[in-house]
């Protein structure tokens, strides 16, 4: 559960990160502009600055330089070689160009807030705990057993969890792509997850989709 | 080699060919007159000094027999005169020779054959020239010769004099002439290098140093021409390095028009289709995604309006101006109650000629940018009038005047060119897609028409249509 500055001048855009990441559990606001965006970040601590470069009055280029040791993600338009290396050399933690996809744009975001150990490490879902730091899981106090490959898949759930994800992506994020097996395993997986932690109605069927984490 | 070069070598050697082979055939036509006069006066002097001798040997002969002796004696007295000269005379007699004097082997060539009474020879010794005389004294007896010999030493020596002084005097020139040839001749080109070093440059994309100009001949207006030319070049480049930036900067702005309302679309669907959300906030992303799909929509007509300006004739009617303008007015008058503009408007004309919705959506586009520039509290001041000038003949002025922020006077040229915005962000809240005052040229051009922008950065704009107008109000 992280806090996040979302700076994008587009609404409707601003609007769609902020739901998405709110999905996650995190603390998401939004500001349209560079000159808001420094007043919010004058009082405050924030773990993520998601920043557009095309903002009025101020480039994102320009507000990135009077940051200091804030952690940034650009997601911008502008999707040229020069613009992608300048905006890491600023210091950027990653550079994403619109039109991006929420499932890559999660997953970027969470792989920033592990590197800078600002992600949690405990999941809690009802009356049962997931550590994702150790790889344990409890359920009511008592350890619940499960292989890697069922904690693997478990983790998935939890960093996209309330967004559907097909079969294809679980088996793509679990199992990894050089995987050549049947998407049938990701269905024998999550049997047996849902049994093991008795998330029948957490752990929802998508028809013909996949599944969806509910928490 | 180079064209000069290969001008200098054949001047050079057809110079130094023909002078020296002049200078040869005179010398020699020369020496040979010159031999041919010594052979002459040889052959003069011998013939007499032998009738002489005949004479001499004839009388003594009256007084005594002929005698070997005697005339070898005879022959001594005329040697020794002829001595002092280094001439020698021998005397033959049958192949023998008679003189004492004489040790070296004979000569058969120098004798004069069957035919011949006397043969004059030249024979070079020593460097010197020879000369030979061989005549037969038939009244000495049979087989009897006598052989003159003279060195031509001053002939020899003149030669020799003259050959040296020819060869110094050669080379010399030949020297002479190669350097100043050269000198000549490498000026002379210098321009035609001047020229080639000039195109080498534009080769490289290098237009700034001309090519030097030499004097006043043809070479020297060849640069010059060439120079202007260059001059062109340069100007046509950068005119299609200009026009190539604008269609970038053109597709850019195109794409990033569409792109956003487009991620928008995507993203929501998405979202709405995947993610746990209550039935209330599909419901909001669905009007989300409507209103994007909205503005994608009014990007294609606007497109499709200005694509249809270029091909079709437009149909003009006489409308009512004062009624034009209330619709021009009316789409943006919640703008204007919101940002509390004071609007005034001032009609002085009862009728114009046009298309009315392409009219009233030109003159409200321009009213839509001024709403927009302006701060709230600020004013807009909207002009319909007659106009008449030298340089606009019966003119209808459609003039919008606001005191808002203006335009920064480097953008005013480019504020009409498709999808440009002052705003580099291309915020949409700040404004629109930038395809507005390049729809309301050609709206404005449609009607033959003019449409002119002033701004001044912090002041204000003023827009202005001229229409020219058939009829008289």
């Amino acid at each position: 559960m992280a806090k996040i500055l979302i700076v994008e001048d587009d609404k409707h855009i601003n609007e769609l990160i902020k739901r998405n990441l709110s999905l996650l559990g995190h603390n998401c606001i939004s500001c349209y502009d560079g000159k808001s965006a420094l007043k919010y970040l004058y009082g405050e601590d924030y773990d993520l600055i998601l920043l557009d470069v095309m903002l009025p009055e101020i480039s994102g280029f320009e507000l990135m330089r009077k940051l200091d040791k804030e952690t940034v993600i650009f997601v911008t338009a502008k999707g040229e070689l020069e613009d992608k290396l300048q905006g890491l050399s600023l210091g950027a933690q990653d550079y994403i160009v619109k039109p991006f996809e929420m499932l890559e744009l999660i997953a970027r975001v969470n792989v920033v807030l592990h590197r800078q150990h600002k992600d949690s490490k405990i999941f809690q879902l009802g009356n049962t705990r997931v550590d994702l730091q150790q790889h344990r899981v409890t359920r009511n106090g008592e350890e619940v057993l499960l292989t890697p490959r069922e904690f693997r898949l478990l983790e998935v759930l939890i960093q996209n969890r309330n967004i559907a994800l097909s079969r294809e992506k679980l088996l793509e994020l679990a199992w990894g792509f050089d995987y050549q097996g049947e998407t049938k395993t990701v269905d024998v997986h999550i049997q047996k997850l849902r049994k093991k932690l008795n998330w029948e109605t957490e752990i929802k069927t998508i028809q013909k989709f996949g599944y969806r984490l509910h928490g | 080699m180079t064209l000069w070069k290969k001008i200098y070598f054949f001047t050079l050697i057809m110079f130094l060919l023909l002078m020296n082979l002049s200078i040869y055939m005179v010398f020699h036509m020369t020496y040979q007159k010159d031999i041919r006069a010594e052979e002459n006066r040889t052959q003069a002097t011998v013939r007499i000094l032998i009738s002489t001798l005949q004479h001499d040997i004839t009388i003594t002969a009256q007084n005594r027999k002929s005698d070997k002796a005697l005339i070898t004696a005879l022959l001594e007295s005329y040697e020794e005169y002829y001595k002092d000269n280094h001439i020698t005379l021998l005397l033959y007699q049958s192949g023998k020779c008679l003189s004492a004097a004489s040790q070296s082997k004979t000569d058969k060539t120098l004798f004069p054959s069957e035919k011949e009474q006397e043969r004059i020879t030249l024979r070079e010794k020593d460097g010197i020239q020879h000369i030979f005389y061989c005549g037969s004294i038939p009244s000495l007896g049979k087989d009897t010769y006598l052989l003159y010999e003279q060195p031509l030493y001053e002939l020899s020596y003149n030669w020799n004099l003259l050959w040296n002084r020819y060869v110094i005097m050669s080379v010399t020139v030949s020297i002479f002439v190669a350097i100043v040839l050269f000198l000549i001749l490498h000026r002379l080109m210098a321009p035609i290098e001047a020229l080639t070093r000039g195109v080498f440059r534009i080769q490289q994309g290098n237009y700034e140093i001309p090519v030097e100009v030499y004097g006043k001949d043809d070479i020297a207006k060849l640069s010059q021409e060439f120079n202007k030319m260059s001059a062109i070049i340069q100007k046509n480049q950068k005119e299609i390095e200009q026009e190539s930036l604008r269609k970038q900067q053109f597709v850019d702005n195109f794409s990033h028009e569409l792109k956003s309302p487009l991620t928008s679309i995507y993203g929501f669907a998405e979202y709405v289709l995947t993610c746990n959300i209550s039935e209330e906030e599909r419901m909001e992303c669905m009007n989300f995604i409507m209103e994007e799909s909205k503005r994608m929509l009014q990007l294609s007509y606007t497109l499709l309006d200005m694509a249809k300006l270029r091909k079709k004739d437009l149909i003009f009617t006489e409308e009512n101006a004062a009624r034009l303008l209330n619709q021009s007015i009316l789409p943006h008058k919640r703008a204007i109650r919101e940002k509390n503009i004071t609007l005034n408007v001032k009609c002085d004309i009862t009728h114009l000629q046009g298309n009315a919705l392409l009219l009233a959506s030109a003159f409200g586009n321009l009213i839509s940018n001024a709403i927009h520039a302006c701060a709230p509290y600020g004013e807009i001041e909207i002009n319909l009038k007659a106009v008449s000038s030298p340089a606009r003949q019966n003119c209808i002025l459609f003039s919008c005047q606001d005191n808002g922020c203006g335009i920064p006077k480097e953008q005013i040229i480019h504020v009409m060119e498709p999808f440009y915005r002052t705003d580099k962000s291309r915020s949409r809240t700040l404004g629109g897609t930038g395809l507005g005052l390049s729809l309301c040229r050609s709206i404005v051009e449609a009607h033959h028409g003019t449409l002119e922008i002033q701004s001044e950065f912090g002041k204000g704009t003023i827009a202005s249509i001229y229409l020219p107008c058939k009829i008289t109000i």
